[in-house]
């Protein structure tokens, strides 16, 4: 029976539902399971993370371990790891799980894998499968070495909303503190707005906007929809955006699953950073629009008429 | 005079001189090697015209007054050298006279007589070099004491002769020569002074003085000058006026057959060479001497950081700063720069393996522990240039700022990996597309659908290679050009065809990025295709492709002809096989862009394309032709974004946008977006379009 040690997915003291994605997959393969939680107070998460799959949960719970700092981290990872004698060690996709993971591969002599999408045991024999290639092959790869650790790519496992868990918490110790680098405080984006690399739906405002009334209107479908807010380079360049909701060649490259262009042309250099959406929905006055060559969807008109409309239709469908 | 003083001045004057100019030239021999001993007759020509004919400094409308003074000051320097010797010879022998320039020569009479006018001309532009610099005060200018010290000893040396003249006029004329002075007097060309107004007129000036005082006034300037003069050789050396003697050397050094040094095709495979951190620009010993040279002979004038799209802009790069931040750290760490190079002689490639390894732990030692980039230029300096070499293209002493930088950049992106993070898509994208925007490279050909254009696969028997480049394939915008160009083409019956999905980016950004791994990657596929084809013959609607097709694929054995679309277009017009039936209503005007015309010399086949197209006839932008200004996305700029200043991209479009015209022609793809982004952002795009040559052609053809 194999052993999958999943790392928590902890943001703001919630624990996100990726750990029980992770951790669904894993029963499928029938494995033993535990989860590993790192920070300050988590201790009170064990319940939420038996709830959401895990067998054992290891607890390293320290005021020191509040901010994200990549060696202690991955001590606390590889101390987990040995204890559970995991064969496989499976982060969630997020900026930390890509710092840590390697050196947990590093420390434990053991292969990482970034990216991947699906696993399956043949046998002994881990086999994981991940795209190359900017997407345009699927490898499987076989894993050679005992021990796997893996990078999971976000949305690649569905949870099972009938999972359950057993509660045995085992606390960890402390590492000590990394002296190379020390995270004094991280600033998050002060417009409270959902990070476009994390958004499943994003909303970007070109120059059809015009003005700050329609930069207005944009948002609040991006509000109404839980979205992403982006930009094209074309706001931003006018100083109507701020560099950071920037979509395209230069700025953020994102793939959600649902991009919707409002008043923007599709110059190429913002083609460059949403071609990889999974349905593009596109709003222009020009039918000529370069935009419409990539959109699943396309509706010619003026943003100021369609959007109120979108709005509308969207209240009535969700109730 | 005083044979003994005089020799005594001699021997100090130049002994001192000579032992700086020791050092200096040590200095330049530790650097790094650089091939400069060929095309003597070139090298003698470029000499003759840009730093003996001062081309660059007469020669633009907008620097004419100052230009002039210098040329004159420059030109009254080289006639005043033989009045030099001359009187060094007087020092010795009472009389003394060169060959050909007695009295008993016409020659020397009128080399008499263009001494006296020079010196007065050198006098007045000193004063008025010294009014410019007080109180005109140009933007440009750089004021320091050792300008004023050297224009007031430049007053001093004119002033002396003037008044050695004037006193030996007076002796002479009023107090009946009492001393016996030497004077011309043959019958045929009179008297000298009937050819020297200007002592005449300063003799004038001290006729009250009694007949002692006269020869007094004569003794002292006879050595006041002299000294002067030897005072001034030493002071050169040490400062920015050391290009009186560098330039015409620099001048003579300076790249041929390509605007600058061509970039360094590095031996990627060199393993030692990235342990050692070769690769690249990255401290000062790696700089050759013609960089060297360069340093010495920076004049401080500032007429580059005047044409400099990202000073203008407010961004940090000031290529005076740059040039002196280099020569600073050059001369900080000459010694040490001299000891290594004795070293790093000394190893013997079949030496003893010990022995090389401590001579070179000996020369570690010796590398100045400043990076060229971080310590000594800062990275935002370092990354704002676009390379569009209008630097290069107004500095009278030709030096070459694009290469320099292109190395540094090099060591940043291989050695160091610091550079812009956005560049990391762009890189992405060539590597697993052929393309900086990183679409399918299946896609590729995908706007050629329809037109029946050939591909070279299908038929390489034909006249060209169309190559079409990432923008023309894959940008909407320009992928009209591309269908623009092949109308013409069809219309004109050129049998040419494309590559398709076998074309991959020339490579032409990462290698001024500094990227020279993935530049060298492209460019060998791209040859490889070409050469299998045997190609010969290639059109490029852009200019970036052009630029590295005809010049830098060479460098790794594609050798081709490569011919910009506006030339091939407007020998069609010019042979009749293109007829253009209307014409581009309203006004029209042209951006030049900078590696068509600065890097590759073509100003004159777009413009004769335009007077065809136009109805009312071309309006040239305030910056055209080699003084053109830059889009802003050289470089590799396209792939960055523009954070610092204002942006250039604007700053032209407002340059434009102020001439009334209703159509600006282009010439380039990375422009065309450049430039139609900045009428867009001044909301004119409507009013005034941004048109690449080719579409204007195509829509107005019969």
């Amino acid at each position: 029976m194999a052993k999958i040690l999943v790392i928590a997915d902890i943001k703001e003291g919630v624990l996100k539902g990726s750990t029980a994605e992770l951790l669904s997959k894993a029963k499928t393969l029938s494995a033993q399971t535990a989860v590993v939680a790192i920070g300050s107070n988590v201790e009170s998460l064990v319940a939420d993370l038996a709830a959401a799959g895990s067998d054992t949960q290891y607890i390293a719970d320290d005021k020191s371990l509040e901010l994200f700092s990549a060696g202690p981290y991955a001590a606390c990872v590889v101390a987990a790891a040995q204890q559970f004698e995991a064969d496989m060690i499976w982060f969630g996709f997020s900026e930390a799980g890509k710092a840590v993971a390697p050196r947990v591969a590093a420390q434990l002599n053991a292969a990482c894998a970034t990216e991947i999408i699906d696993v399956t045991l043949e046998g002994e024999k881990i086999q994981v499968v991940r795209p190359a290639i900017a997407g345009k092959v699927i490898q499987r790869i076989q894993v050679n070495t005992q021990t796997l650790v893996a990078v999971v790519r976000a949305g690649a496992f569905a949870a099972n909303p009938g999972i359950t868990g057993t509660q045995n918490m085992v606390k960890l110790s402390i590492p000590a503190p990394d002296l190379k680098a020390v995270i004094k405080q991280i600033l998050s984006d002060a417009s409270g707005e959902i990070d476009l690399a994390d958004a499943d739906i994003v909303v970007s405002v070109g120059r059809g906007a015009r003005d700050q009334a329609g930069i207005d209107l944009v948002r609040e479908l991006a509000r109404d929809l839980s979205a992403g807010f982006g930009s094209s380079r074309a706001m931003v360049d006018g100083g109507f955006m701020a560099h950071n909701k920037q979509v395209g060649q230069t700025g953020k490259i994102v793939a959600p699953t649902l991009y919707m262009a409002m008043g923007i042309s599709g110059a190429i250099q913002h083609l460059a950073g949403m071609t990889g959406s999974k349905t593009i929905l596109a709003v222009n006055k020009d039918p000529e629009a370069p935009i419409f060559n990539v959109a699943d969807y396309g509706i010619v008109g003026d943003l100021f008429e369609v959007i109120p409309i979108l709005r509308q239709e969207i209240k009535k469908i969700r109730g | 005079m005083n044979p003994l003083l005089m020799s005594l001045l001699l021997v100090v004057g130049l002994a001192v001189f000579s032992r700086t100019m020791v050092v200096k030239l040590r200095l330049l021999m530790a650097l790094e090697p650089t091939g400069r001993a060929d095309h003597l007759l070139e090298r003698l020509k470029n000499m003759a015209i840009i730093a003996i004919g001062q081309k660059r400094l007469v020669g633009r409308k907008k620097e004419w007054a100052s230009g002039m003074m210098h040329a004159l000051i420059f030109w009254g320097f080289c006639v005043l050298i033989l009045r030099s010797l001359t009187l060094y010879g007087e020092g010795f022998v009472h009389g003394f006279q060169l060959p050909f320039l007695g009295e008993e020569h016409l020659v020397g009479y009128l080399y008499v007589g263009l001494k006296d006018i020079m010196e007065g001309l050198v006098l007045a532009m000193v004063i008025y070099a010294l009014f410019r610099r007080a109180i005109l005060k140009p933007s440009r200018m750089h004021n320091t004491r050792e300008a004023y010290l050297v224009l007031c000893m430049i007053a001093v040396l004119m002033i002396s002769d003037l008044l050695l003249d004037g006193a030996r006029y007076n002796l002479i004329v009023l107090h009946h020569n009492p001393g016996g002075l030497d004077f011309f007097n043959n019958p045929r060309y009179g008297s000298e002074f009937l050819w020297t107004p200007v002592a005449v007129g300063v003799a004038s000036l001290i006729s009250g003085l009694g007949a002692d005082g006269t020869k007094g006034v004569l003794t002292a300037m006879f050595w006041l000058h002299i000294i002067t003069q030897l005072s001034f050789l030493n002071l050169l050396p040490l400062g920015k006026h050391f290009h009186v003697i560098t330039a015409l050397p620099n001048v003579f050094l300076k790249s041929l057959g390509y605007p600058h040094e061509k970039t360094k095709v590095l031996d990627l495979e060199d393993e030692a060479a990235w342990e050692n951190e070769s690769l690249g620009l990255n401290h000062i010993h790696q700089l050759n001497w013609k960089q060297g040279l360069d340093l010495y002979t920076c004049t401080e004038c500032g007429r580059c950081k005047e044409v400099c799209p990202t000073y203008i802009t407010d961004k940090p790069l000031n290529l005076l700063e740059f040039n002196d931040s280099l020569k600073k750290e050059l001369l900080a760490t000459a010694d040490n720069l001299i000891k290594r190079a004795q070293l790093a002689a000394t190893i013997k490639v079949d030496g003893d393996p010990g022995q090389i390894e401590k001579t070179r732990a000996a020369m570690a030692e010796l590398t100045s522990q400043n990076t060229l980039v971080g310590d000594v230029i800062l990275p935002d300096t370092l990354w704002a240039c676009t390379t569009c070499r209008a630097c290069e293209q107004v500095c009278p002493v030709t030096i070459e700022h694009v290469p320099r930088i292109i190395a540094m950049r090099q060591g940043q992106t291989l050695m160091a990996e610091t550079y812009p993070k956005e560049l990391n898509a762009a890189f992405k994208g060539l590597e697993r597309n052929g393309n900086p925007w990183g679409i399918g490279y299946d896609k590729r050909a995908d706007w050629a659908e329809g037109l029946g254009v050939k591909r070279m696969a299908d038929d390489p028997d034909v006249d060209y290679l169309l190559w079409v480049g990432c923008a023309g394939s894959f940008d909407d915008r320009s992928k009209k050009v591309s269908v623009s160009l092949v109308k013409i083409l069809q219309k004109a019956g050129i049998r040419f065809a494309i590559l398709g999905v076998e074309e991959k980016c020339t490579g032409d950004f990462a290698r001024r990025a500094g990227n020279e791994m993935m530049y060298q990657m492209m460019a060998q596929e791209n040859i490889e295709i070409l050469n299998n084809y045997k190609v010969k013959k290639i059109i490029a609607a852009c200019p970036h492709c052009l630029n590295t097709l005809k010049h830098e694929y060479p460098q790794m054995g594609g050798h081709y002809e490569v011919i910009h679309h506006t030339r091939l277009i407007d020998g069609l017009i010019q042979s009749g096989k293109i007829r253009l039936n209307t014409k581009v209503q309203g006004s029209l005007t042209y951006h030049d862009p900078c590696y068509l015309g600065r890097y590759n010399e073509i100003y004159d086949s777009p413009r004769s394309i335009l007077q065809s197209v136009s109805q009312q006839g071309l309006t040239e932008l305030d910056r055209h032709g080699p003084e053109s200004f830059c889009c802003g996305a050289g470089g590799g700029r396209m792939w960055m974004e523009e954070t610092i200043g204002k942006r250039i991209n604007r700053e032209r479009a407002q340059e434009i946008a102020g001439q009334n015209v209703s159509t600006v022609a282009v010439g380039c793809p990375f422009c065309l977006t450049m430039i139609e982004d900045g009428m867009k952002e001044l909301n004119k795009e409507e009013q005034i379009r941004t048109q690449d040559i080719a579409e204007l052609v195509a829509k107005n053809m019969l």
